[in-house]
């Protein structure tokens, strides 16, 4: 039988992919990448998630993209809706802060940046895009291998972009690498996606903003906002379900984290219906008049 | 085609070596040709004019690494003098960059400087002389590009190992460092017979214990002929009514 697969048209390419179900173990196992707090394992881990739910190729993505990929990822299969625990940084009290993942994806979608085309001497052309990684360890000026898209010298066009390459350019291309990358830094570190003010402090500079700069680690860390939650938890639903619902483990990996919780709410609420029901049962006043429903044989 | 990572970049160094330039090196009284910048080699230069103080050193370094990887010839690149390197820095600059040079908001034009550079006669007196004082005999010559990068890797590799931001200190390490420079060799005369010194060949420490010593008089005879040098050199860096500095900021555009 088929896979349930969903589409998404994509902000910047503008491209249409399909997307397969993310699972509760595949959660789980990111999780745990999370708790160990190596970022190189962890950007490795959503790069993979990108690569084995979207069927289609999604090497040439921008990270706008990639980033709706995982918000809408997020949102069709743990949880439409992110829910934070803030500290405001004036009065250090704590609040709680409730995001719409589509509130997020609507701003990426709406998010307009062009890629640029340049002519140099001698057939050489030089496309200049987004950045393609989630998380640049480096100055935007001396990331000049994420900005560029593609070179092409003469009938010839070249995607797979190495930092080798990129220095055997003309010097003259380095005015224009060091421009867009500036306009590049700049517009990515003024998308928000994240702007909650605190409820304690009218100063705006007292909001909890989380940018998509990717030239710091903003959008890796908004990432593991939204995916990582308590290890612990994992173990006690995957031991509820095998002890409550008689789930084997095959059934339960296959499962996404927003069916489980259908099934933890549909449990949960057979179990508030019996104790309503028992207390009834238990008070002489409400009780049910027995017999007098009785099943007809 | 195969549009591999192998393919880009053998057809990025064709590229560059297509697009070769002839660029006339005064020394040598003809054009030899070059590859234009990479965008490498400019970053490293603009890196190199990062630090103000060295600015100068960091650049001697880094254009001689670009000479010796951008001639398309095979000519030893150790026999070019000093004021090559700036007629070499001045073309690589015009052709790969812009024959516009902005300073101070005004905007120059490199080109006519590039056009007179062949018509700039290179007078023997101007690239060598001799001091002979008493019992010293001091041969001068003009620094070659391997003797400047030398002498200019140790004293940057001195600075940084010392982090001086002694100003005092860094302008009498660069004094004498400089002078060292134009120092070809140094004959003791004696009754028992001459002493000769090349100091193309010996360590730079010892280099400049015998600099050291040298009375004043020689000393002043030496900056005599280094100033009647840059005064030459300067015909190579003037650009409408100023002299511009050849150095790594010079590649900032």
């Amino acid at each position: 039988m088929a896979r349930f697969i969903y589409s998404v048209i994509l902000p910047v390419s503008k491209r249409t992919v399909q997307l397969t179900e993310f699972t509760f173990t595949k959660l789980k196992d990111l999780v745990k990448n999370i708790t160990n707090e190596n970022n190189d394992i962890i950007l490795l881990s959503f790069n993979d998630i990108i690569k084995e739910h979207c069927t289609d190729n999604v090497d040439d993505l921008t990270v706008i993209d990639k980033l709706y990929i995982l918000l809408t990822i997020r949102s069709v299969c743990v949880s439409p809706v992110l829910e934070l625990i803030i500290t405001c940084p004036k009065t250090k009290k704590q609040f709680n802060g409730t995001i719409n993942i589509s509130n997020i994806l609507n701003t990426l979608y709406s998010f307009q940046y062009e890629q640029k085309e340049i002519s140099y001497q001698n057939n050489l052309k030089v496309t200049y895009n987004l950045p393609k990684s989630l998380y640049i360890n480096q100055n935007a000026m001396d990331a000049s291998e994420t900005i560029i898209n593609c070179i092409s010298l003469g009938d010839s066009r070249f995607y797979d972009i190495t930092a080798e390459a990129i220095n055997k350019l003309p010097a003259v291309v380095l005015n224009d690498v060091k421009t867009y990358a500036n306009n590049t830094f700049l517009a990515l570190k003024e998308l928000e996606l994240i702007n909650l003010p605190s409820p304690f402090s009218r100063d705006k500079e007292d909001a909890t903003i989380i940018t998509a700069n990717v030239f710091d680690n903003s959008v890796l860390e908004f990432l593991k906002l939204c995916f990582n939650r308590d290890l612990m938890s994992f173990y006690k639903t995957e031991y509820f379900l095998m002890k409550q619902f008689r789930m084997n483990y095959e059934t339960m990996s296959n499962l996404t984290p927003v069916e489980i919780n259908l099934y933890i709410n549909l449990y949960k609420e057979e179990q508030a219906e019996q104790e309503k029901a028992e207390k009834q049962s238990s008070s002489p006043q409400n009780g049910p008049n027995i017999g007098q429903f009785k099943p007809v044989a | 085609m195969s549009n591999s990572v192998p393919d880009i970049l053998k057809q990025l160094d064709d590229l560059n070596k297509q697009s070769g330039i002839d660029i006339y090196v005064p020394s040598l009284q003809r054009t030899v040709k070059f590859k234009a910048l990479n965008l490498l080699q400019q970053k490293e230069l603009l890196k190199s004019s990062i630090d103000e103080t060295l600015t100068k050193l960091s650049f001697i370094t880094s254009f001689y690494n670009i000479i010796q990887e951008n001639i398309l010839e095979t000519t030893n690149i150790n026999s070019f003098y000093t004021f090559d390197r700036t007629a070499i820095a001045l073309a690589l600059r015009a052709a790969s960059l812009d024959t516009k040079y902005t300073l101070d908001e005004t905007v120059y034009d490199l080109s006519p400087t590039i056009s007179s550079i062949p018509t700039n006669t290179v007078t023997h007196d101007v690239l060598t002389n001799t001091i002979d004082l008493q019992n010293l005999v001091i041969e001068l010559e003009v620094p070659k590009l391997d003797i400047d990068r030398e002498i200019s890797n140790a004293v940057l590799n001195k600075f940084r190992a010392a982090k001086t931001d002694d100003i005092k200190t860094v302008v009498s390490e660069l004094f004498i460092h400089e002078v060292l420079k134009y120092i070809k060799a140094v004959t003791f005369k004696s009754e028992t017979g001459d002493s000769a010194i090349d100091f193309r060949i010996i360590k730079l420490d010892s280099k400049l214990a015998i600099a050291e010593k040298f009375p004043t008089t020689i000393t002043n005879q030496i900056l005599d002929f280094i100033k009647k040098f840059r005064d030459f050199e300067n015909q190579y860096t003037k650009v409408g009514d100023i002299n511009i500095e050849v150095d790594g900021s010079f590649f900032a555009i």
